[in-house]
């Protein structure tokens, strides 16, 4: 097989593979569905009324028109490396011709998908996307496994020879055991389970209250017949019920998303593999990673591995997701591993901040006293164990959050690392080193003058990372040292 | 060859917070003005041929009224903002501050600016004035627009880091080869 791997000639305009048809067609079959829904409900909700053979002509119109389109989709779709420019050119549109021409060196990452009837047909997706100010994606529907690494391999490599870094990374692959995956998926997403479950809940309560009037009972009387004797019973069943159900769905979600998840470190970067069904291969060069972030909550700590999330450098801030890439379960050996590839050492800090106490000033009043005035103002005052009940278990949940959003939020400083922990449940901390910040944003209200707090945003070109109620005159010297280590380079250049 | 690796005094280190900063032009004031009343004005034609067509004659008075309440009130804090508005130049960075309730300290250095612009909008040209912008590579609030500035100073100080980002870019490049 290797043997003919070794040259495709990309020079000159090709097409996707053959069967990129089928793969155009579905692609805009899920167009049509999603734009043609209303044409679609007015054939279904016609069904009795009109003979059969205007649903059948109407149908088949569409989907020979949605085949045909497919195959000009297909037709006009070429791409080649331009050599002497280093640019990777992308040509497609029917009526309006789209020629996107991409510079190897601003390539950014280059990802190999396979949703699942790309892996039916043994054909590969292909997204190539860039940062800087023009920020321009290609992306690549159907290509055949050699042409798809071939091209892999040929983009990655140019753009490694521009930016590589001074020490090789030993080349090393690790793969994380399904029980890993399992632990984390039964472990994370408390707070999507959470809301999900207050939503329902919620959701559940207001169907009693628009039944209320139809069953003849007054608002008044249902929630009276609601004691908190009935409400425990059966509450608790049902959110146990649903519980149970988002956990189930959780775990079969994390473990086939993230199915045979296997880390390569290449000499230039980290290549990602991951996925059951819509397998993923994402490269990222460590040079360009901004920030990493890890994730445990208390239970992941216990059983000693944390999700890591590796920021690079982005063009599009709104899709602040698609920036980063995630390790679903990182165990101490593989933490260390990646961070040695990115810094060429341990973060390590030497001076801890911690926020003043004004911070839990702002999250009281929107936790508590916000909530109950909404409360009071919206049932009004009843001396009933409901309403009693609710308040204080809510009381306390609020106390509870504002306690260790407190006590977890911390700024650790060192010589070439910023940390800052921050979170309540899942504590998260985000590693950067100061000369990849872009720019420092330091902001304080007129009435914190006096107290001489601030708060201070880092800006790197992945994401801002914010530490808020800062000792002021603690932090300036920090803050240019900072400035330091960001300009230092600018005066190397100058000499 | 020696090789010195002294503790940094971090003390030692140049201080943001102790450089000067300049205040912007006094003329950006009528610029202000200008743009206050601009605003006014077409809130007003709009305000009227509301209450032109609507039958609560008590209209007629009200809108006016409360359009240039709010517009003294916003030429007000305009005004409050504008005297809080200044910035530095250092050696290797820019330095801008602003704001009334909250103030905002924003050093951007000169190496990782990507873009500058020089935007003079038609009340600022009057006053030979105009707004300097710097894009960074961070994220969009990353980002400095200095308002009332001398056209002169803007298109020097866009000179001066411009030549900065020059210099900068022939090291790297020279680095590479």
């Amino acid at each position: 097989m290797d043997h003919r791997n070794d040259k495709i000639d990309f020079s000159s305009p090709m097409k996707q593979a053959p069967l990129g048809i089928i793969i155009a067609f579905v692609d805009i079959f899920q167009h049509a569905l999603r734009q043609l829904w209303a044409l679609i409900a007015v054939l279904v909700l016609n069904m009795g009324k009109t003979p059969v053979w205007v649903h059948v002509v109407v149908i088949a119109a569409l989907i020979i028109g949605l085949i045909i389109l497919g195959f000009l989709k297909y037709q006009t779709l070429t791409f080649y490396f331009k050599a002497e420019n280093r640019e990777f050119v992308l040509t497609k549109g029917i009526l309006k011709k789209k020629k996107t021409a991409l510079q190897v060196e601003k390539i950014q990452q280059v990802v190999l998908t396979q949703n699942f009837i790309q892996k039916l047909l043994n054909l590969y997706g292909m997204k190539v996307s860039t940062a800087g100010s023009s920020a321009e994606e290609i992306k690549i529907g159907a290509l055949s496994f050699r042409v798809a690494e071939g091209l892999k391999n040929l983009l990655s490599e140019v753009s490694e020879n521009t930016n590589r870094s001074s020490e090789p990374v030993a080349e090393n692959a690790i793969t994380l055991p399904v029980s890993t995956l399992f632990k984390i998926a039964v472990t994370s997403n408390y707070l999507r389970s959470f809301s999900l479950l207050f939503a329902f809940v919620v959701g559940g309560l207001n169907f009693l209250k628009d039944l209320a009037p139809l069953s003849g009972f007054s608002e008044e009387e249902v929630f009276n017949q609601l004691n908190t004797n009935l409400l425990l019973t059966y509450l608790t069943r049902i959110v146990a019920l649903v519980l149970l159900l988002i956990f189930c769905i959780n775990i079969v979600r994390g473990v086939l998303f993230f199915f045979n998840y296997t880390i390569l470190f290449k000499p230039s970067g980290f290549h990602f593999q991951y996925g059951l069904f819509n397998s993923k291969s994402t490269l990222v060069q460590y040079s360009k990673v901004q920030v990493v972030k890890t994730v445990s909550n208390y239970f992941q700590r216990k059983m000693r591995f944390k999700r890591m999330f590796i920021y690079q450098k982005s063009s599009n801030f709104h899709a602040d997701k698609n920036a980063s890439v995630e390790i679903p379960g990182a165990d101490a050996a593989t933490e260390q591993q990646v961070f040695t590839a990115i810094f060429h050492q341990l973060p390590a800090t030497v001076e801890i901040f911690y926020p003043n106490y004004r911070k839990i000033i702002p999250s009281v009043f929107l936790l508590m006293v916000l909530p109950t005035a909404a409360f009071f103002l919206y049932y009004g005052y009843r001396p009933d164990g409901i309403y009693l009940f609710l308040l204080l278990t809510w009381a306390c949940f609020a106390s509870l959050i504002i306690y260790f959003g407190f006590r977890n939020n911390r700024l650790y400083v060192g010589d070439e690392f910023i940390i800052v922990q921050s979170g309540v449940w899942d504590v998260a901390q985000q590693i950067l080193q100061p000369e990849k910040i872009q720019a420092i944003t330091i902001k304080q209200m007129w009435w914190q003058v006096a107290a001489d707090v601030c708060h201070i945003t880092l800006h790197t070109s992945a994401k801002s990372v914010r530490f808020n109620y800062a000792n002021k005159s603690m932090l300036l010297p920090y803050l240019n040292k900072w400035l330091y280590d960001m300009e230092k380079n600018d005066e190397g250049a100058n000499d | 060859m020696q090789f010195d690796n002294n503790v940094q005094d971090i003390n030692s280190l140049p201080k943001f917070e102790a450089a000067a900063t300049t205040p912007v032009q006094r003329d950006y004031k009528k610029v202000i003005l200008l743009n206050t009343v601009t605003v006014a004005m077409i809130l007003m034609a709009v305000g009227f041929g509301v209450a032109w067509f609507s039958p609560l004659s008590m209209l007629k008075s009200v809108v006016p009224a409360v359009i240039l309440l709010l517009s003294a009130l916003v030429y007000y804090c305009e005004m409050l903002v504008f005297y809080r508005r200044s910035y530095a130049i250092r050696n290797h960075d820019l330095i801008y501050k602003r704001g009334l309730l909250a103030v905002k300290t924003t050093i951007v250095p000169f190496n990782k600016i990507q873009h500058v612009a020089v935007i003079e909008g038609i009340f600022q040209r009057m006053y030979q004035l105009a707004t300097l912008k710097v894009y960074t590579a961070g994220s969009n609030d990353a980002d400095i627009g200095i308002a009332g500035l001398s056209k002169d100073d803007a298109e020097k100080i866009k000179e001066v880091i411009l030549s900065k980002l020059i210099i900068q870019k022939d090291g790297s490049s020279e680095r590479q080869d």
